[in-house]
């Protein structure tokens, strides 16, 4: 259940249920709203892991 | 000069229009569905005969709830010196009755050694605030301005 990609994914996908069920009536166009959200969502957050490759993680942030 | 004289006829309303159209409901009615949105995930949809609606938008609220408990998310409270704190509080006990069940019922409050401690917060944060989506959207409703 730990895995980065894996909550991204469960998170992505609750989130875009809930506004396609808020934003839209028609089964087609929810269905396309639906895809845009997710597959945004899942898209851009590999993008943007990808991007920040090449940067070394710093060190763990202490805990207070 | 015939054309000046004739009255104006407003335009009939197309199909989609009027399917669209929704006759506003009574004050209380209005205030009725909003608080019951907010206190209970759906349960405003419910009250507003939205049933389908509300029955997903109660899963999908109480699932964020359970996964962000699972993994220990923080539900906030509001602390002194730390404003953001109460931006944060302000967004969970958007989720209603749950937010309170949590922190006085079950006495929750989330580990922040926990691995999947900012996870969690942010599933329990997204459940408050789509509540209070759900909240503005009961209105909409019950005011007219949506079907």
């Amino acid at each position: 259940m730990l895995s980065h990609f894996l909550l991204m994914v469960v998170y992505a996908l609750l989130v875009s249920l809930f506004f396609t069920t808020l934003w839209r009536r028609e089964r087609r166009a929810q269905i396309v709203l639906f895809l845009q959200l997710f597959l945004g969502m899942v898209g851009g957050g590999l993008i943007v892991a990808w991007l920040m490759y090449p940067f070394p993680a710093g060190p763990p942030a202490p805990i207070p | 000069m015939a054309d000046t004289a004739s009255p104006e006829v407003p335009p009939a309303p197309s199909p989609s229009q009027d399917a669209q159209a929704a006759q506003p409901l009574p004050a209380a009615q209005a205030v009725m569905a909003v608080a019951l949105a907010w206190l209970v995930p759906g349960l405003g949809h419910l009250y507003l005969k939205r049933v389908a609606r509300g029955v997903i938008f109660f899963l999908l609220v109480i699932v964020a709830i359970g996964i962000g408990c699972g993994l220990q998310g923080n539900l906030y409270r509001p602390m002194q010196g730390q404003w953001l704190t109460y931006l944060a509080t302000f967004g969970e006990i958007g989720m209603g009755v749950p937010y309170f069940v949590l922190r006085y019922g079950l006495r929750y409050e989330g580990q922040q050694e926990a691995a999947g401690f900012e996870y969690g917060t942010a599933f329990l944060l997204t459940a408050g605030l789509m509540n209070l989506l759900l909240v503005l959207d009961a209105w909409d409703i019950a005011s007219g301005q949506k079907e």
